[in-house]
């Protein structure tokens, strides 16, 4: 599912983007840290318990792999490239701290699921994980309550990860009508998971 | 299908409604890479300014996530500004410690600065030489020896270059001294005709046992200062020239041509006058030449060497 996920075509964005920061363009790194500060976040809270120090390890290992941009020549995936960043900023700061850093490696597409039986630590406080809980079910809620033609469309997109072209076929439409399907799906869930999110955030803010 | 679908697709209107619609409408594409890469181009960079757009960029990152049975950790809405701080900071950071290390250079550069300018001074401006030297005889001497001085001179100054670094093995001995024999080397060296540095490798031993002599005596330990050894190296090596031949010093040593002891007849001065006789390289060799036009032409030389005035313009 991850891999069909990783698209194509998804790649393509992100080699954009990092041929743009090896151009010298900071805001396109910018965008790759919107994109993937999350999954980076919920990767280092398995090897971190404390989410103060998650957000520090998270912002070493982006600023980690912005120094080191230059020499990832795209072999792999950047995101692979970044999991690996991410990962030994996490261990190094265990042991910059005398703690053991776990010796099991994660792999990456197991350290993201969420029915991965491979959990090294259950590190989330209760509010956190009550939070992550929340979010899902905003977003599940949110897509069986679209319509059938934009949640099919949504579906094919993130989770199949098939091109519009090929989700046109799937449904017998333009290809102009399964971008407008995707874009007002999106909007839709993001009705409903915005408020979440500020909330969530807010939240986390004052008792931070 | 749905016409409504097609109609309303990436057309922008004047709303800003209309317009934030139209760019969610291009951002949705971008993130599919199903826009043209002209307009993802524009849409990056209104990303870069537009906080409500990569606010919903980021948010459509999670729900795809999400939907994708990702592991998602919220950060704080200002991590992405947390890390472009940290990078600009980084960069900060190492700009600081250039800064923190060009005072510094600035300081010990300053300080060399100042020693130069010191030097330079006491070089050309503070000879007591040319307090003492008579007026009367500057343009004789000028006269006198027209092509001699800037040899000497620069001879003195390298003289004055291997003073100071036998200065340094001979910690007792006074500077000026060293200078003054190094001068004094000098002058030997331009008589001989010698390379500079092939004469100080041969006198270097001579030099060094006189150094010692005159470091002896305690009248020699007055000057200390860079400038005052150049100084008392160049009135050195003008009285050294002096014993060579040259009666005055302080035209002599100076290293270009000064107005004041320049006379109309000098070497440096350009003149069609009946006894012009400088520049001249070698005379012998222009006038026994009867090929080459010899220049200047002397018309009173014109007329002893047969032939050349035929060549003249």
């Amino acid at each position: 599912m991850a891999e069909q996920s990783d698209s194509r075509e998804r790649t393509e964005l992100d080699e954009e983007l990092v041929k743009r920061v090896q151009g010298g363009d900071v805001a396109a790194f910018d965008l790759l840290v919107r994109k993937y500060q999350h999954r980076i976040a919920a990767l280092i809270g398995r090897y971190i318990s404390d989410w103060g120090e998650v957000q520090d390890v998270a912002q070493e290992t982006f600023i980690r792999a912005y120094r080191a941009m230059a020499n990832f020549r795209g072999d792999s995936q950047f995101y692979t490239w970044l999991h690996r960043i991410a990962v030994n900023t996490a261990k190094n700061h265990l042991v910059a701290h005398n703690r053991r850093p776990p010796t099991d490696a994660i792999d990456v597409e197991d350290a993201e699921q969420f029915d991965s039986s491979i959990r090294l630590r259950d590190s989330d406080t209760p509010e956190r994980e009550l939070m992550r809980q929340q979010l899902e079910q905003t977003v599940m809620r949110a897509v069986e309550a679209l319509p059938e033609e934009l949640r099919l469309a949504i579906s094919l997109r993130e989770v199949d990860g098939l091109s519009y072209e090929e989700i046109a076929e799937r449904m017998g439409c333009p290809i102009g009508t399964v971008r407008s399907r995707i874009f007002r799906a999106r909007e839709a869930i993001d009705r409903e998971l915005r408020p979440l999110m500020d909330n969530e955030r807010q939240v986390e803010r004052v008792t931070r | 299908m749905n016409t409504v679908d097609d109609i309303e697709i990436l057309q922008p209107g004047p709303d800003p409604d209309k317009l934030e619609r139209f760019h969610r409408q291009q951002l949705s594409a971008m993130l599919d890479a199903e826009l043209s890469h002209d307009q993802a181009r524009f849409l990056r960079r209104r990303l870069e300014h537009d906080a409500e757009l990569s606010g919903c960029f980021e948010r459509w990152q999670v729900c795809g996530d999400v939907l994708r049975g990702r592991h998602v950790s919220l950060l704080p809405p200002d991590f992405a500004e947390r890390v472009a701080r940290g990078i600009a900071t980084d960069g900060t950071v190492s700009v600081v410690i250039a800064d923190g290390r060009r005072p510094r250079l600035l300081r010990w550069g300053g300080g060399a600065a100042l020693v130069a300018s010191v030097a330079l001074v006491a070089l050309f401006v503070g000879r007591p030489g040319a307090v003492d030297a008579p007026a009367t005889t500057t343009p004789t001497l000028a006269n006198a020896a027209p092509v001699t001085p800037a040899p000497v001179a620069i001879d003195a100054i390298d003289a004055i270059a291997d003073a100071s670094m036998q200065v340094a093995d001979l910690q007792e001995s006074a500077p000026a001294t060293v200078a003054a024999a190094a001068a004094r080397g000098a002058t030997e060296r331009a008589s001989r005709g010698q390379s500079q540095r092939a004469a100080v490798r041969a006198g270097q031993g001579r030099q060094q046992a006189e150094t010692r002599a005159i470091a002896s005596s305690p009248a020699t330990r007055a000057g200390e200062g860079a400038g005052a050894h150049a100084g008392m190296a160049i009135a050195m090596a003008g009285a050294a020239a002096a014993e060579t031949g040259f009666s005055d010093v302080p035209a002599v040593a100076r290293p270009w041509p000064r107005a004041s002891s320049l006379s109309a007849n000098s070497s440096f001065s350009v003149r069609h006058g009946e006894r012009f006789a400088a520049p001249s390289w070698d005379a012998r060799e222009t006038r026994t030449s009867t090929v080459l036009p010899r220049f200047p032409v002397d018309p009173a030389d014109a007329a002893s060497v047969p032939g050349a005035s035929q060549m003249l313009p």
